[in-house]
């Protein structure tokens, strides 16, 4: 029988656990070690992931742009700033928290005293848990707050849409308002102008840093407007317009209409009477106005460019013409006949009808289609999507002969000023703009001949030097130009107001190269500084132009010999 | 032989937790770093917009057309006109009278 207990000794048991604890460890060792090189590896590869991951920067640059600087800044040509916002703080409630509303009704009353407590009790007493009770608040109006000692008041960061230059340049910067609002910021859309056609671009988050540039030059601005709205004053008008375009490129250095109004406090609407007696109505866009004898150049132009006409052909300026049942006769007997160039000189209507009568309807509906008299333009305002011009369905002999002098069609001053800066630039179209274009226009399609358009400036120099504009100094400049004076159309009674008239001046400067066009536009003048009464634009839109242009050519940089 | 490896090992992996907290906390430490230059970034941003949007404010054509009716006596700034354009043979002119006069 075998001992039980004896000792189990197993077969060279000093080999086996040799063999056995060698492996293990040599296995532990191993897998240790490639743990730690995995894990060294892989923090290793995170760091470095970080360090080179560039949306480490990406996040960065957001939490910067995020809180500044959500809609772009607008400027003007030359960089100064038109349109910016800055910080500021809303002030919102949530009312069940105050303890003593009465404190913070009168509190409130006292720091916002143009606000009508009561509106301030309502939004108070309600039972909402938040309220909104200022939109924007000065940084003073801030501390009086809190100085009030109640809780519930809370602050809100936000921008603010401000415009430094006050109520210069306002109708076409339009203006912004708060959209959608949150406590921690709130939405600014455009409302109206530059602000709202390009309410896409301003808004857009991406490139921050750009701004939206005009053509328009704040400092020119500034000049015409202060000129524009003492010469309403001295001539006692309803309001009146400026456009300054450069012939050349069509950008608009100048866009002024008077009234204006302030666009950091813009008024809410047009009046609902006569939408052109409220400041917000941009006369120079949104005016279509039957603006006469200015229309005379461009028969004449077509005359000279189709060769049915030389410069001194003579026309027959016996009258008064009769067509179509309507009478024709001009302010004045002027002869049997005068040149051309006299026609235009002295502006005479049955001269220009008779120029008119040899091109024909077509050939002249169509110019004026080719000047852009007939359509709406592109400026980029949202205004000149409703403004059409008007002019007949049909143009038979008599709507040719009072569309031949500026009558029985109504256009826009800047249609004007684009359809005179094509005239005179060389013959090309231009279209109106105004951003600021670092490079001219490329593409040229001819509307007249540079032959004519020459012989077109000409012609206008020669109605400034001795024509119907021969009075007023233009500040030593050489400048040509047209006059017109419309009588207003009566909307009650029809036909025409006998002393209500639209006075305009339409003039290029300097005359030689035809550079820029300066347009006029004044909403019943009277010039009763004489001893007589004028309405006629030689006494009315003329002197503002000739002080315009004699103040800005300089700041043009238009010395003794043009440019 | 095994205590030095098992020790090494032991060390190896307390340097590494030492070394892995040192890289958070320096993480952290350089976000909250962010975070702070971001906020100081912002304030002098923002400062900037609004010393940029006064600047434009005192600049405006309307007041500096008061100053320079208000200062007249002193500065005598009058408006540029087609008169104050000289060609360069004038200005040499001018300057050489100058000379010969001094």
């Amino acid at each position: 029988m075998e001992n039980e207990f004896r000792p189990i000794i197993s077969p060279n048991p000093r080999n086996e656990h040799h063999n056995f604890s060698m492996g293990d460890f040599r296995f532990r060792l191993f897998s240790v070690l490639t743990a730690f090189i995995i894990a060294f590896c892989m923090i290793g590869g995170q760091m470095i992931f970080m360090a080179i991951d560039p949306k480490g920067d990406k996040i960065r640059s957001e939490i910067i742009s995020d809180s500044i600087g959500s809609r772009k800044e607008i400027v003007d040509r030359q960089g100064k700033l038109l349109a910016t916002n800055v910080r500021v703080n809303s002030l919102y409630a949530h009312p069940h928290e105050i303890i003593d509303k009465d404190k913070v009704i009168k509190g409130l009353a006292n720091i916002f005293s143009n606000e009508n407590p009561q509106s301030f009790q309502k939004k108070l007493m309600t039972k909402k848990p938040f309220v909104w009770l200022k939109k924007t608040i000065s940084p003073g109006q801030q501390q009086s707050i809190k100085d009030i000692g109640q809780p519930g008041l809370y602050f809100g960061p936000r921008e603010m849409r401000i415009y430094p230059n006050g109520e210069i340049a306002s109708h076409t910067i339009g203006g912004a308002r708060f959209g959608h609002e949150r406590v921690d910021g709130a939405e600014i859309i455009g409302t109206a102008g530059i602000e709202l056609y390009f309410d896409k671009f301003l808004r857009e988050p991406s490139n921050k840093s750009e701004r939206l540039e005009l053509s328009v030059d704040i400092t020119i601005q500034a000049l015409i407007e202060q000129i524009l709205q003492d010469g309403i004053g001295l001539m006692g008008a309803k309001g009146g317009s400026v456009v300054l375009m450069d012939s050349k490129s069509g950008e608009i250095l100048s866009l002024a209409s008077f009234p204006n109004f302030d666009p950091n406090l813009r008024p809410k609407q047009l009046f609902r009477n006569d939408p052109a007696n409220s400041p917000i109505f941009n006369r120079a866009v949104q005016g279509i106005y039957e603006l006469g004898s200015v229309f005379k150049i461009f028969t004449v132009a077509l005359g000279l460019e189709e060769n049915l006409i030389e410069i001194d052909t003579q026309i027959n300026t016996q009258g008064p013409l009769k067509i179509g049942g309507r009478r024709i006769s001009d302010h004045k007997y002027f002869g049997p006949s005068l040149t051309v160039e006299e026609v235009i000189v002295k502006s005479s209507n049955i001269g220009t009808v008779r120029i008119a009568n040899k091109i024909g309807p077509t050939r002249l509906r169509q110019f004026y289609k080719r000047l852009g008299l007939l359509d709406k333009t592109s400026l980029e305002l949202p205004e000149t999507k409703l403004t059409v011009p008007q002019s007949p369905k049909k143009w038979k002999n008599l709507e040719t002969a009072t569309a031949s002098y500026g009558h029985g069609i109504a256009v826009s001053p800047v249609h004007l000023a684009t359809a005179y800066a094509s005239l005179v630039n060389g013959g090309y179209k231009v279209n109106p703009t105004l951003i600021k274009r670092d490079v001219k226009v490329r593409e040229r399609h001819q509307v007249i001949s540079k032959g004519t358009s020459n012989l077109v400036r000409f012609l206008l120099g020669q109605v400034v030097s001795k024509g119907t504009a021969k009075e007023s100094n233009f500040g030593g400049y050489d400048v040509g130009g047209k006059t017109g004076t419309a009588e207003k159309p009566d909307p009650i009674r029809g036909g025409y107001f006998e002393e209500k008239v639209i006075s305009t001046f339409a003039s290029v400067f300097p005359v030689a190269t035809g550079d820029y066009v300066l347009v006029v536009t004044l909403d019943e003048p009277e010039n009763n500084l004489g001893s007589e009464s004028f309405r006629y634009a030689s006494k009315t839109a003329v002197p503002i132009s000739a002080k315009i242009i004699s103040r800005v050519a300089p700041l043009l940089a238009i010395g003794k010999e043009g440019k | 032989m095994r205590l030095i490896i098992q020790s090494s090992l032991f060390i190896l992996c307390v340097l590494s937790a030492v070394w892995a907290y040192q890289v958070n906390y320096d993480a952290r430490s350089i976000e909250r770093e962010i975070r702070e230059l971001n906020s100081q970034v912002n304030s002098v941003l923002i400062r900037i917009d609004l010393l940029e949007a006064e600047w434009a404010f005192l600049n405006r054509p309307k007041r500096l057309a008061k100053l320079v009716d208000k200062n007249f006596s002193t500065l005598s700034l009058v408006p540029i006109t087609k008169e104050h354009f000289k060609d360069p043979s004038e200005l040499y002119s001018t300057t050489e009278k100058q000379k010969d006069g001094e």
